[in-house]
């Protein structure tokens, strides 16, 4: 992890034209841009400054200007920038690369990227662009293969990701499951799968992916894998955790059927609209039993 | 002499039009002049939406009264100015102001296109995590009280429970309802919810049928409704069993499509995502599972047709207003709505003459029990309310000078006290937990008992397929068509639209990558140029990961279609009917991808 040192604060022009940019306002962020760069202020928001503006370059909608983006890149590279700032460019020169359908030097930026900061989301960001770009169509061998690459490279990190602080990895995962599931590796999209809906949560990631994550593992163990008790409690996963999903009903017959919630569990949760009649009519109909 | 009378009125008409441009600009001059007086005497937040519909606007104005008051006591002078803006001129208005730069401070969301959010409107994901401080203030408020009502003391025990928690989280659905997929963010916070419901009239129930009790099953609708006709025949009155428009007749169509066809969607699902797409639904097509053939999918047009026996004739050509004109008028035994037309037409039958007036009775849309003869073998059961979201959303716009006194204004309204007060007097569902819907309202409280998604033949909403669907499904509803009319020329007309439909899909998830990849390089430049300190660095990484993963979707969008399409080519039978709609749909295509 390379962090920015302390300084001065932040010229209000410069901060102006990044929320510009977040807006995709880009004629004004440009202007705004250019106006921090004429400032007389700390170097390093100069240099800023001067991605800024190569980036509106870059990423407006019309009128693009390649060339005076990468020059501008450029100038700020010679300058020696501080070292997440120059990683930043290659993400960004990267794309420029991809752009111009330069496939090759795109890849080895990104190749240099995850190399040299994976443990970074800079360096994540990287490598999800790199397994989407070198992955090939879903359900291939060459997609496991690029996805295999990216779990030992995962599984080597130095950091330890959490709920808290997941960096980019849930969403690493989410795309590795993706390949292994319509590659009918199930195993291996299960794992991933735990680890997007245990390092991720709602506020994360969404609520509507980590419901569905869940119904798609439930799913795999009960009709792929045949294992309904395993199932039994990723729908059960979703009826406490994801009570306002459309799928909790059907997740709460199933995760009775599958015995993996008792009656008092499942009254203590308080569904609106689950009386006791349609309990009694659950537990004795779907698994024969009414504790 | 008809020359000069010709020049005559030509000046008139000159020297009106200069009067009129006249007026307008002094009018014009006149609004800004107020405004800025406005903004001279205190801070003024502009709020606009289209909830026209009676109670709705003094409900709002109880809120704004009550923070006003509020601000004052705390000694800053806060003007909060209410727009209802009609639903028709809605967009354009707030088109208009959006990209002029003169948009209101809070904006209600809706009917405007949803791109407009990543552009004018600040997500408020971060906000809404950190809790709401006027929870705590009530705590307080309530502990100097002496003695508690009952109703008090029922929502301390709330405030206790959600003091702590973030502000999504005190809302019923977690502010799911305003979550925005495309952006992976929060724009908006809302006050309401609302579901749909059967309104009857209590008093004719009970002078046809000898009792007031509503229908518990589709048969027993169906039995009421025959009744209904057998007595206004009988008396030679004009009496509909259910009061319906196009507009009705559409929510009866959904609603049982989805009791009858849900566990198919449940099928035809691919991904195991909980939700058959269109291009699952499609696939479904290519399979020969779906077809309009279908018995479950034929059982949910003959509910349809069967209630539709029920309805006005020409109820086609029939606007919503005529048929709630109908039921208000005691002229019809039922009618279905939402919990938005309940104050409206509650007050309408109020304002009637007392022996014109009668009991409205709610009860949910009767499900088909699983023993009825006909289409018990496919009832799956209600569709479920889980996902009735948080409604009556308002984003904060980026032109507001107040984003802060905004954001106090939708904390302030949403206390359990408040969302109560306000859906109380607006007589719609209120959605903070601790919040209480007046009695009336209580029968549309979300019921989350029931299942999701249907086997409609629409591929993308809005599309092709779902025009052509409507062309022919509505005659035959009405009586001008029969089923094999209605089967044959929907199977034979789908392939080139479904074609048409399937290319847009294919080739428009990757139009909008790359507004995506800009967005995404906002936040990556965010994280490495924004504030260092370890919190507001993981805040910056975690939207970053959020704007990635629509960007991932969109990225991956064409691959998962090719998969899906692959997997279906292996699984096409062997029958004629359809292999020839897959050689239609496949020519079809490759004409669509040539051009």
């Amino acid at each position: 992890m390379c962090l920015q040192p302390l300084r001065a604060e932040k010229p209000e022009v410069l901060v102006n034209a990044w929320q510009e940019y977040q807006f995709l306002s880009m004629e004004t962020a440009e202007i705004y841009f250019k106006q921090a760069l004429a400032l007389d202020t700390d170097p390093q928001y100069l240099l800023e400054a001067k991605v800024g503006l190569a980036m509106v370059n870059q990423y407006k909608e019309q009128g693009q200007d390649l060339e005076t983006a990468k020059k501008l890149y450029t100038q700020v590279l010679e300058q020696d920038p501080p070292t997440e700032m120059r990683q930043l460019i290659f993400s960004f020169l990267a794309d420029l690369h991809l752009s111009q359908g330069e496939d090759e030097e795109a890849l080895e930026l990104l190749d240099a990227l995850i190399a040299e900061c994976a443990n970074s989301v800079i360096g994540q960001d990287a490598l999800i662009r790199k397994v989407i770009l070198t992955m090939g169509p879903y359900g291939s061998e060459e997609s496991v293969a690029v996805a295999d690459e990216a779990v030992s490279l995962i599984e080597n990190l130095s950091i330890e990701p959490t709920q808290a602080r997941p960096y980019l990895i849930p969403l690493i995962s989410s795309l590795l499951g993706g390949i292994y599931f319509w590659a009918d590796d199930f195993e291996q999209s299960l794992a991933q799968s735990e680890i997007f809906t245990t390092l991720g949560n709602a506020e994360t990631t969404s609520y509507g992916s980590q419901y569905a994550a869940l119904y798609q593992m439930a799913k795999i163990y009960e009709l792929e894998l045949n294992q309904p008790e395993k199932a039994g409690v990723y729908y059960r996963r979703i009826v406490e955790d994801y009570p306002n999903s459309n799928i909790s009903y059907y997740a709460l017959e199933k995760a009775i059927e599958f015995k993996a919630m008792t009656r008092s569990e499942v009254e203590a949760l308080r569904l609106p609209g689950v009386t006791p009649e349609i309990l009694t009519e659950l537990f004795t109909i779907e698994s024969g039993e009414d504790d | 002499m008809a020359k000069s009378d010709n020049e005559g009125n030509s000046k008139y008409i000159n020297l009106l039009g200069l009067a009129v441009l006249l007026v307008c600009y002094v009018g014009a001059i006149w609004n800004v002049v107020k405004a800025k007086r406005q903004e001279e005497r205190a801070d003024v937040i502009r709020i606009v939406h289209w909830q026209l519909e009676l109670g709705v606007r003094d409900g709002l104005q109880a809120m704004i009264d009550k923070f006003e008051i509020y601000k004052a006591e705390q000694g800053q002078a806060v003007e909060v100015v209410q727009i209802p803006i009609p639903e028709r001129a809605y967009n354009q208005y707030v088109t208009t102001q959006l990209i002029g730069g003169t948009a209101p401070d809070m904006i209600q969301i809706g009917f405007f296109p949803m791109e407009y959010l990543g552009r004018y409107f600040y997500p408020l994901s971060n906000e809404i995590q950190k809790p709401n401080p006027f929870i705590a203030e009530r705590i307080v408020e309530l502990s100097q009280k002496e003695s508690l009502t009952e109703a008090e003391e029922a929502e301390s025990e709330y405030l206790d429970i959600l003091v702590d928690k973030p502000w999504m989280d005190t809302f019923r659905d977690g502010l799911r309802g305003q979550f925005r997929p495309d952006f992976q963010e929060y724009f908006g916070v809302g006050f309401s919810t609302f579901t749909v419901r059967m309104y009857y009239n209590k008093n004719l129930f009970k002078k046809v049928l000898g009792h007031d009790r509503a229908p518990s099953s589709f048969e027993e609708l169906i039995d009421f409704s025959n009744q209904i006709v057998a007595y206004g025949e009988k008396e030679n009155i004009t009496l509909l069993p259910i009061a319906s428009s196009k507009y009705q007749a559409r929510v009866f169509r959904y609603l049982y499509l989805g009791e009858i066809t849900s566990d198919l969607a449940r099928e035809y699902d691919m991904d195991y995502n909980g939700v058959a797409d269109g291009s699952e639904k499609l696939m479904a097509m290519l399979r020969g599972d779906l077809t309009p053939w279908n018995e479950q999918y034929a059982a949910s047009i003959d509910v349809v047709q069967e209630l539709a026996d029920f309805f006005p004739r020409g109820f086609m050509s029939m606007g919503r207003e005529d048929s709630g004109f109908a039921f208000v008028q005691g002229e019809a035994g039922m009618i279905t709505s939402g919990s938005w037309d309940a104050m409206s037409y509650l007050k309408k039958i109020q304002d009637q003459p007392e022996e014109s007036r009668f009991e409205v009775g709610i009860f949910d849309l009767p499900p088909i029990s699983k023993t009825h003869p006909k289409y018990g073998a496919f009832a799956d059961g209600r569709r479920s309310e889980a996902a009735a979201g948080t409604g009556f959303g308002f984003g904060i716009t980026r032109f507001t000078r107040n984003f802060d006194l905004c954001v106090e204004f939708l904390q302030f309204s949403t206390t359990p006290q408040h969302n109560t007060e306000l859906n109380e007097i607006a007589k719609w569902i209120p959605v903070v937990h601790g919040s209480v819907p007046s009695g009336f309202l209580k029968n549309f409280e979300p019921n989350s008992v029931g299942y999701s998604g249907d086997a409609s033949f629409a591929v993308m909403t809005g599309g092709k397929v779902t025009l052509l669907e409507d062309q022919v499904y509505w005659p035959l509803i009405s009586g001008d068509s029969t089923f094999e009319t209605y089967a044959n020329d929907l199977w034979n007309k789908l392939p080139p639209e479904a074609a048409t439909d399937y290319k847009r899909m294919y080739q428009g998830s990757t139009e909008s990558i790359p507004n995506r990849q800009a967005r995404r390089t906002a936040y990556l430049a965010n994280v490495v140029f924004g504030d260092q300190d370890p919190a507001a660095r993981t805040a910056a990484e975690i939207q970053l990961q959020r704007s990635l993963q629509p960007l991932m979707q969109f990225q991956t969008s064409q691959k998962t279609l090719d998969r899906k399409m692959e997997i279906t080519l292996e699984q096409i039978p062997d029958d004629e009917k359809i292999q020839e709609f897959n050689q239609n749909f496949f020519k079809a295509l490759e004409r669509e991808m040539s051009q």
